[in-house]
């Protein structure tokens, strides 16, 4: 926990010492589209610290798996 | 250095004794005219070069009855003594006759012939402000006053110890010539004019700096060189007016495309030979007075892995050196980190044998392979560092012994493993095979980070190294040409001279030739 | 991502050559060989011709439509909302392919040469050299394919080569022990990765020269051509070496360098030939960074898309530290629901807005004809 701390904390002050003199020179749209992206960041960096199990992306890929499933069923009853 | 605070004639501010160079005008029309009274004159040079105790004043008189006044002005320390040639001379051009004591000529025989360019010799110049003679005279040149004339005449009488032209420290061939450029702009101007006769070749000059006044050169092929790279070194040049500038590497920072990059942007040469090819290849040349080293730019990656002999020699063996040059790049880059790469992760890699032997020599060294590297590095750059100050006689005795009785007492006191030795040996003596100093320099800073990306994560440490520094050379520009010019974007037609070096017979389009551009039609074309 | 950034064809087919098989090369031979056994390279012959259809559809819309990208032609024939609605799970598969490319790579160390090292530690490093590529545009991308192409192409056929005298060429019969049906599946499988991946492409192929235009679809077909022999062969060899146990080791090619022994110096080379099929994904995700950059900024309208690269780049970063850290969850992922989820998000939106250019151009073409 602490290893994934740290470097998080490394990588995003890389990533605003890199990019505050460029945001203080963008467009009003942009520096919204921006902030926007920071949301889901900080909830992905919040479950990878703390190594909790809380809904992401494959929780909605998995949503397709049955479908799926059946598909590979259909095409070949011999696998799984 | 850079403080620039111009003063106006007269001042009454003074300047250190022993400096040959005094206050300067600012750069304004406020700079006050000659009087034709010699006296005022007088005063105003004694004003403005106050405690130059180097500057000489001349009286003499001349004329009917002697009573026409004059005065000559020069610094000892510039001039030839040949001085008194120049009054003579003066005078001499106005009569028909072998001069006397000079007493048929009249001040206005003086205005007369000077005002209407009479020819003379030596060549005389004429000043009509103080401005223009006190940088006559910080230039060189000594100034005569008339008195009744509100101007003044110059000669130029530069003379200051040159060092003779030899076989360039740095750069010494086998086989080629062994002249090396000097320190005096115009000679340097003129070994190459006289290598390349061809009313194409330009050079334009330009003085810089407040204090120091240098003039500040560049040469190019009119018809060779690309338009765009020209206008965009002009463009960049521009800037450099306030500077004051001491060496050519000055220049270096106003017309470098990237400030940090460790890579180098631009070549340094002393030869002439090296100096002409550049030229042929359309690159441009810049050179400063005070200065032997001329600058060459644009420069691409590979050029810094050519030396002109390469031309001189059968084209396998230099195709061979090149190879071994290139080879020497990579060691020097990457020998460090994949001695401990392989040695922490993937012993696997070495043979059988040789890592048995490795093994047994790396036993009770206690540290982990990156710090024994770092410290034999550490070693190494001391060495290094400490070998350039010291005197010659000691000089090489040292670094012998030194090198041995350290590297030998390191390993015995098991603080290095022999390898080690071995492995920053190499990487020191490849960092020398390569031509240009200072690509050797951007190897010596990029080692370190690598050594730390191969002790961190091993092989793919170094892979992701090597993309890095890639991906940097590839974004790197430079005078708008891309740095890594023929490698990326490949093109197979100019690398047949990057790397191998081919018969100049069998070169369809000749390197030089490859971008002629023809002025008649109007349109850039490539014969 | 600058103004005015133009390509070659030729370049725009090497990154493309890449894009297919930067990744496929080191993962696809083991999951295909496990599900049709000796006839996975059937199955490859059946996939690259999807994916041929698929090529032929991107470039007849670049055709139609060469200066707007995807985005902007679904806007001009679909209108802002659908595609809006469209193309946000566009985007979203969009950012967790790269992040499936970069766990694929952590996978891949982790259960080969760097055991101990934390994957994130390893991801991390990837990612900020994806970041900076991405950042440098897609005209450095192109200049540094060369080089890293002679590398990693040269890397695998020196492992064909080599590997040669353990060739059992008896392997390769019989060819379909159980029917078309596990060739049909594993067909399916590796259609779903990379091929039906390459409609993403149809956002940068707008970056072509005008003048190198009419040469792209040659350039194009020559590099899927070059894509599929080269998965092919690389099954073939798989399966003449491993035989039935090539179904069961994953890292086909890796496993092939494993055995590679030539007079004592050159043996267990793997290391370096794995090193050097890691190019081939970074380059992939490169690539797939740059077409997501560029989407967000077509779609959402920014000015200067660069500004977002490195919180995107943050961002599936964590994706692929957060999703899918057990093995068999991904492996699942890529054999079940890989393909589905790609002809939902990909392929779909892609065929809607080739279906609205083509009906357009023929509604046109039928306008113009009374004339």
């Amino acid at each position: 926990m602490p290893g994934k701390f740290i470097t998080v904390l490394l990588l995003a002050s890389a990533m605003l010492a890199h990019d505050l003199p460029k945001f203080k020179k963008a467009r009003a749209r942009d520096r919204l589209v921006y902030g926007a992206f920071l949301v889901p960041l900080l909830y992905l960096a919040f479950i990878f610290v703390t190594a909790r199990s809380w809904p992401n992306l494959d929780s909605i890929f998995n949503v397709l798996r049955g479908p799926a499933q059946q598909f590979i069923h259909w095409l070949n009853p011999v696998n799984s | 250095m850079r403080k620039r605070t111009p003063q106006t004639i007269p001042s009454t501010n003074h300047s250190s004794p022993h400096s040959a160079e005094g206050m300067h005008s600012s750069s304004d029309s406020s700079s006050p005219a000659i009087s034709s009274l010699l006296e005022e004159n007088l005063k105003t040079i004694e004003d403005s070069f106050a405690n130059c105790t180097d500057l000489k004043i001349l009286t003499w008189n001349y004329g009917p009855g002697l009573e026409q006044a004059a005065f000559s002005v020069y610094f000892d320390t510039l001039t030839k003594s040949t001085l008194k040639h120049f009054v003579k001379d003066t005078l001499q051009n106005l009569v028909p006759h072998e001069l006397g004591p000079a007493r048929t000529v009249t001040i206005d025989d003086v205005i007369d012939f000077f005002e209407n360019k009479g020819v003379a010799s030596p060549y005389v110049e004429l000043m009509d402000d103080f401005q223009q003679v006190v940088s006559g005279i910080l230039d060189g040149k000594v100034v005569i006053f008339f008195n009744g004339w509100s101007r003044a005449i110059a000669y130029y009488a530069l003379d200051v110890e040159q060092r003779q032209a030899s076989e360039p420290i740095t750069e010494s061939t086998v086989q080629g010539p062994h002249v090396s450029f000097i320190e005096s702009l115009e000679r340097n101007i003129g070994v190459i004019r006289s290598l390349i006769k061809s009313p194409h070749l330009k050079f334009e000059m330009f003085t810089s700096g407040e204090q120091v006044q240098r003039t500040v050169s560049y040469g190019y092929l009119e018809g060779v060189v690309k338009p765009e790279t020209l206008s965009e070194f002009k463009q960049r040049i521009d800037g450099i007016v306030k500077e004051e500038i001491i060496e050519v590497s000055y220049l270096e920072e106003w017309i470098n495309d990237s400030l940090y990059s460790p890579f180098p942007q631009v070549r340094y040469t002393e030869r002439p030979d090296t100096a002409v090819n550049a030229l042929l290849d359309g690159k441009i040349i810049a050179m400063v007075n005070g200065s032997p080293s001329i600058l060459i730019c644009p420069g691409s990656f590979i050029e810094f892995f050519t030396v002109s002999e390469d031309y001189y020699y059968r084209t396998i063996f230099s195709s061979l050196i090149r190879l071994i040059r290139v080879a020497a790049f990579i060691i020097a880059l990457m020998l460090p980190s994949t001695y401990i790469a392989l040695s922490t992760f993937h012993s696997e890699l070495i043979p059988t044998v040789l890592l048995l032997a490795i093994l047994n020599t790396r036993e009770g060294i206690p540290f982990p392979a990156l710090v024994e590297a770092l410290i034999m590095e550490f070693f190494f750059e001391l060495l290094r560092e400490a070998g350039i100050r010291l005197p010659r006689p000691i000089g090489s005795a040292v670094s012998i012994v030194g090198a041995l009785v350290i590297g030998q007492a390191a390993i015995q006191s098991q603080i290095a493993s022999p390898v080690m030795v071995i492995v920053v040996a190499l990487t020191g003596i490849a960092s020398f095979a390569l031509p240009q100093y200072n690509m050797a320099i951007a190897l010596r800073i990029l080692r370190f980070p690598l050594m730390f990306l191969a002790a961190t994560f091993g092989g793919l440490g170094i892979m992701v190294g090597f993309i890095l520094i890639y991906l940097h050379l590839t974004t790197l520009r430079s005078l708008g040409e891309p740095y890594l010019d023929s490698v990326a974007p490949l093109d197979l037609k100019r690398l047949r001279d990057a790397i191998f070096v081919v018969p100049r017979r069998l070169l369809v389009h000749s390197p030089r030739s490859r971008h002629f551009y023809k002025k008649t039609s109007g349109k850039n074309k490539i014969t | 991502m600058r103004k005015q950034e133009r390509v070659s064809s030729l370049q725009m087919s090497m990154l493309f050559l890449f894009f297919m098989t930067g990744s496929s090369i080191v993962i696809v031979p083991a999951p295909l060989t496990n599900i049709a056994g000796n006839g996975a390279w059937i199955s490859l012959l059946i996939a690259s011709t999807m994916g041929m259809i698929l090529l032929s559809g991107i470039l007849y819309l670049n055709r139609r439509a060469p200066d707007l990208s995807l985005v902007e032609q679904s806007r001009s024939v679909l209108g802002n909302i659908p595609t809006l609605l469209l193309l946000i799970p566009f985007t979203c598969v969009l950012f967790w392919n790269i992040a499936g490319i970069v766990l694929e790579i952590g996978t891949f160390f982790k259960s080969t040469m760097l055991k101990e090292t934390p994957t994130y530690a390893v991801n991390s490093m990837f990612f900020v050299t994806i970041a900076l590529t991405a950042l440098a545009g897609i005209e450095v991308i192109a200049r540094m394919a060369t080089l890293f192409f002679t590398l990693m192409f040269g890397c695998i056929v020196l492992v064909w080569v080599l590997v040669a005298g353990l060739y059992h060429p008896e392997y390769l019969l019989p060819v379909m022990p159980d029917g078309i049906r596990p060739i049909l599946n594993a067909a399916y499988v590796v259609y779903g990765f990379p091929y039906s991946e390459l409609v993403v492409f149809s956002i940068i192929l707008p970056f072509v020269k005008s003048e190198d235009k009419p040469k792209l679809s040659k350039h194009m077909y020559l590099a899927l051509i070059v894509n599929a022999i080269t998965l092919i062969v690389s099954v073939l060899s798989s399966i003449m070496v491993l035989g039935p146990l090539s179904g069961d080791l994953k890292y086909s090619l890796y496993q092939l360098a494993r055995l590679i022994y030539f007079q004592e110096i050159i043996e267990r080379i793997e290391s370096v030939i794995g090193f050097a099929l890691i190019i081939g994904f970074y380059f992939k995700a490169s690539i797939l960074m740059l077409i997501l950059i560029k989407t967000l900024k077509d779609l959402l309208g920014l000015k200067n898309e660069r500004l977002i690269a490195l919180p995107v780049a943050f961002i599936c970063l964590l994706l692929s530290v957060t999703t899918y850290t057990k093995e068999a969850e991904l492996e699942e992922l890529v054999n079940l629901t890989w393909p589905l989820l790609n002809n939902l998000a990909y392929a779909l939106p892609f065929l809607l807005i080739l279906g609205g250019t083509f009906i357009r151009f023929h509604l046109k073409r039928g306008n113009k004809q009374p004339l």
